[in-house]
C-alpha cells in the first residue's frame, strides 16, 4: 500500500462514516412502527442520499486540509462521481417505496399533504435540471459562470427542499432532537458554501495583486504577471495552480483556476500562462498592467517530491505550463536531477512556452521533446500523435526507478498516456496527472 | 492516476455505504410487521410459535 493511498484511507473512512451519519440517528430512539426489510431500505436509501448532497459541499468548499493530499482535480472528480450516486439513490428510494407500497404515491399527489408533495416534486425537478445542465453543459452551451452559480443554487434549493421532505414525511424526524439535529445538520452544509463563495472571497480581498506584465506567447496564449500589494505573496509548490480573479473583485462568479507557470523560488511576482479557450480567456488581450488581481490558492499536487530520483513531464497543449513551472523552480534551486519534457502539441508556432523550454533545455539536466502534428519543414524530431510507441521512444529507460511521472493536457491525451505508462510497468502510485474539465 | 484512483475510492464508498444502509434495513425491519401494517384492519392471526407455547 502506497502513501498517497495511506493518505487518502482515513478521509474516505470519514466520508462513509458521515454519508451514514443520517442512518445512525434516525436508529437512535426510532418509532416503534416497525415496517418490511425492502420499506426500510430505500428509507436508508433516501438518509443517504441527503447526507451526500451535504457532502458535497464540503467536497467543493477547497479547504487546504482537504485539497492538499488528493488534488482539487480529483476532490471535483469524486465530487461529480457522488453527485451521480446521489442521484442514483434518490431514484432508488423512489423506485423501492412506490414498489413496495402503493400508499406511498400518495406522497405526490398535492391534494393530500400540499408541503409534502410540493416539495418532493421541486426535488425531483431540481435534481434533474442539476444533473442535466452539470453533465451536458458544453453540449447545451451554457457558459461555465453562469452554470457555476446556478449550480450552487440548485444545490442549495435541493438541500432546503430535501430536508422539507424528511420533516413532512416525518417517520424518523418526530423527536425534537432529532428535528434539531437535522436542521442544524442542513445548516452546516449550506454554511461551507457561504464560507466558499463569501468568507475566503473577503479574506482574499484583504490580500490584493496587481497585474505588472501581460505578454503574449505562442498558441493564443497569455502569460499574466502579477505581484502582490502589502503582503508578501504566495508560497507556492511548482506545479500548483491557483483561482485568479483578473480586474474585478474575488466575489465575482468569474473566477477559475489556473496553473502557475513562474517559479516558486519568486513568490514576490507569480506568473500564470493561460490559453484563450472561453469566453473569460478570450479577452485577456484586452486586461493591462496596472489592474487588480485577487489569488486563491495554492492548489494541487502536481509537485516534484524530495525522494524523487527525476522527472518525466508527457504534455500537451497548454499543459505544459505546470512542467515549466517545476523546470523553471529545478533551475533557480540548482537542482540537478535529471528531467524530460515530451511536449505535444500541433505545430512549432502553436507550442505555449517554446522558447522558455528551449531555454531551460539547454541544461545538461533538462531534456525536451518536441512532438509535431503538422510538423515544419526539415523537423528532425518526433511527430504525430501520442502512442505508447512513439512514448517508447522518447522516454528514459524504464528501469530508472524513483522517477516521477506527470501527465498534463487534454483528456484524451492523458488516457493514452497514462495507458501507456502503465504497459510500460510504471506503478500508479508514480503517475501524477492533472484535469481540469470537469463539468 | 486520476481516474483509477478516484474511481476506486467511489467503487468502495459506494459498497461501504450500501452495505451500511442494508445493516440499517436489517436492524429496523419486521417483514411480520410491515405485513401487518400494510394490512391495518385485515385479521392476523397469531404466529404459530405462539399458539404452540400457550397450547403447551
Amino acid at each position: 500500500m502506497n502513501a498517497s493511498t495511506l493518505r487518502a484511507l482515513p478521509w474516505l473512512a470519514l466520508y462513509v462514516a458521515a454519508a451514514l451519519l443520517p442512518l445512525a440517528i434516525a436508529a437512535i430512539d426510532p418509532p416503534p412502527r416497525r415496517r418490511e426489510f425492502v420499506v426500510e431500505f430505500g428509507v436508508g436509501l433516501g438518509f443517504v442520499a441527503l447526507a451526500l448532497f451535504g457532502l458535497q459541499f464540503a467536497l467543493t468548499a477547497r479547504f487546504p486540509a482537504l485539497a492538499a493530499p488528493f488534488g482539487l482535480d480529483k476532490l471535483l472528480h469524486f465530487h461529480r462521481l457522488t453527485g451521480m450516486l446521489a442521484f442514483g439513490l434518490v431514484v432508488g428510494h423512489i423506485l423501492l417505496l412506490v414498489t413496495a407500497r402503493r400508499e406511498f404515491l400518495e406522497f405526490l399527489d398535492p391534494r393530500g399533504e400540499f408541503i409534502r408533495a410540493v416539495a418532493l416534486w421541486w426535488l425531483m425537478a431540481g435534481l434533474t435540471l442539476l444533473m442535466v445542465a452539470t453533465l451536458l453543459r458544453q453540449r447545451l452551451g451554457i457558459p461555465y459562470q453562469w452554470w457555476r452559480i446556478g449550480h450552487a443554487l440548485l444545490a442549495l434549493f435541493v438541500l432546503f427542499v430535501a430536508t422539507v421532505h424528511l420533516f413532512r414525511v416525518n417517520h424518523y424526524s418526530d423527536e425534537p432532537w432529532k428535528l434539531v439535529t437535522w436542521v442544524a445538520l442542513a445548516l452546516m452544509a449550506a454554511s461551507l458554501l457561504g464560507w466558499a463563495r463569501i468568507v475566503r472571497p473577503f479574506r482574499q480581498m484583504r490580500r490584493p495583486w496587481e497585474v505588472v506584465e501581460v505578454r503574449p506567447e505562442r498558441g493564443r496564449s497569455w502569460t499574466i504577471a502579477v505581484e502582490p500589494r502589502g503582503h508578501e505573496g504566495l508560497r507556492f509548490e511548482a506545479g500548483q495552480f491557483a483561482w485568479l480573479a483578473l480586474d474585478q473583485p474575488p466575489y465575482d462568479i468569474d473566477t477559475h483556476p489556473f496553473s502557475i507557470s513562474s517559479s516558486a523560488e519568486k513568490p514576490g511576482r507569480v506568473e500564470f500562462t493561460i490559453k484563450a479557450l472561453g469566453d473569460f480567456t478570450a479577452k485577456l488581450g484586452n486586461l493591462k498592467p496596472g489592474a487588480k488581481a485577487y489569488v486563491d490558492g495554492p492548489y494541487g499536487n502536481f509537485t516534484l517530491q524530495p525522494g524523487d530520483s527525476g522527472a518525466v513531464f508527457i504534455t500537451g497543449g497548454v499543459g505544459v505550463t505546470p512542467a515549466v513551472s517545476i523546470l523553471r523552480t529545478m533551475r533557480d534551486r540548482g537542482d540537478t536531477r535529471p528531467a524530460t519534457l515530451i511536449f505535444a502539441v500541433r505545430a512549432p508556432e502553436t507550442a505555449v512556452l517554446h522558447d522558455d523550454i528551449v531555454e531551460l533545455a539547454k541544461q545538461p539536466n533538462v531534456r525536451a521533446e518536441f512532438v509535431y502534428e503538422d510538423p515544419p519543414q526539415g523537423w528532425q524530431g518526433a511527430t504525430g500523435h501520442i502512442n505508447a510507441e512513439l512514448l517508447e521512444s522518447l522516454l528514459p529507460p524504464a528501469r530508472e526507478g524513483g522517477i516521477r511521472y506527470f501527465v498534463c493536457g487534454p483528456g484524451g491525451f492523458m488516457d493514452v498516456a497514462e495507458k501507456a505508462l502503465l504497459q510500460r510497468g510504471v506503478p500508479s502510485s508514480r503517475i501524477h496527472s492533472e484535469r481540469f474539465n470537469i463539468a | 492516476m486520476l481516474n483509477r484512483s478516484v474511481t476506486l475510492a467511489f467503487v468502495l464508498a459506494t459498497v461501504l455505504i450500501i452495505a451500511g444502509v442494508v445493516a440499517f434495513a436489517a436492524y429496523r425491519s419486521d417483514d411480520e410487521g410491515g405485513e401487518r401494517e400494510r394490512n391495518r384492519g385485515a385479521y392476523q392471526p397469531a404466529p404459530v410459535h405462539l399458539v404452540e407455547s400457550w397450547q403447551a
